[in-house]
């Protein structure tokens, strides 16, 4: 059998400004799906959604809580080197594997939602983000 | 069919030099001890306090409170920031995906042990939700 798979979408969000820290929601009570008390988190996709622009990097990290204090990944950082796009008057993306189990504690806000923690480095731009989830 | 997942858990008080906490279920029923076989898969690790911010440490999992029968070796950690916000909380997620049968050197069939030590002059308190499944 496949796995099943499921995505969690954010609007686009803009940053509260250039190398400053903003916690945007994704999962339940967004556009996306509800994320499963038990899951594999799988991929993490950014799309930087303001061309005009484009950050040099990123540091990024998942938590269970809006204050950050309950963090599942760690700090997370990719330098985008103004170059990851796949064309250079298109938008620039990442994706970010993560492969890792998850099960919730009693530090998430919200069952079903987690929550991207996010700065850009020197530019403050937009971006809409997507994990996705699956069965373990 | 997806494979079933189960948390174990432990907490401690880290120092400069090496400790262990026990890894296992609790009396709340919400964390489990781990399979005698199984699939050792995620390991989180969670400065809860104590540590604005954590320099570098290293780690491991161990069957035994001696720490003689490791079964990861040494891990080290030496990004400076891994917080993903400075004025919040550290945190290491670490992807094992390794298989693990116990062994007779096993202090307790179901609890492994989780040996840390801080390289910073901090005694932060952690928490440690290790993931595993079903092969």
């Amino acid at each position: 059998m496949p796995r099943l798979t499921k995505a969690m979408n954010t609007q686009e969000v803009a940053a509260a400004a250039a190398d400053t820290w903003k916690a945007i929601k994704v999962g339940a009570g967004t556009l996306g799906n509800t994320i499963p008390a038990k899951t594999r988190l799988t991929t993490l996709v950014i799309q930087v959604t303001d061309k005009d622009r484009r950050t040099d990097g990123f540091k990024f990290g998942l938590s269970e809580d809006e204050a950050g204090n309950h963090p599942i990944t760690g700090l997370l950082e990719v330098d985008l080197d103004n170059h990851k796009s796949t064309d250079p008057d298109n938008q620039a993306s990442f994706s970010h594997a993560l492969n890792t189990d998850y099960i919730a504690t009693d530090g998430a806000d919200n069952q079903g939602c987690l929550w991207f923690w996010w700065q850009c480095d020197d530019v403050a731009t937009t971006v809409r983000v997507t994990l996705h989830v699956s069965e373990t | 069919m997806p494979r079933l997942i189960k948390q174990a858990y432990g907490a401690m008080t880290g120092g400069t030099s090496w400790a262990y906490t026990t890894l296992g279920s609790t009396a709340d029923g919400k964390y489990h001890d781990v399979y005698s076989k199984c699939r050792l898969t995620t390991m989180r690790v969670h400065i809860t306090g104590g540590l604005s911010d954590s320099n570098s440490f290293e780690m491991g999992l161990s069957e035994d409170t001696a720490g003689e029968h490791p079964i990861t070796g040494l891990i080290k950690q030496t990004k400076t920031n891994s917080l993903i916000n400075l004025t919040a909380k550290g945190c290491v997620s670490w992807t094992l995906d390794q298989d693990y049968i116990v062994t007779s050197d096993a202090t307790s069939a179901g609890k492994l042990y989780f040996w840390w030590k801080n390289n910073g002059s901090d005694t932060p308190t952690i928490k440690v939700y290790l993931t595993f499944s079903e092969t």
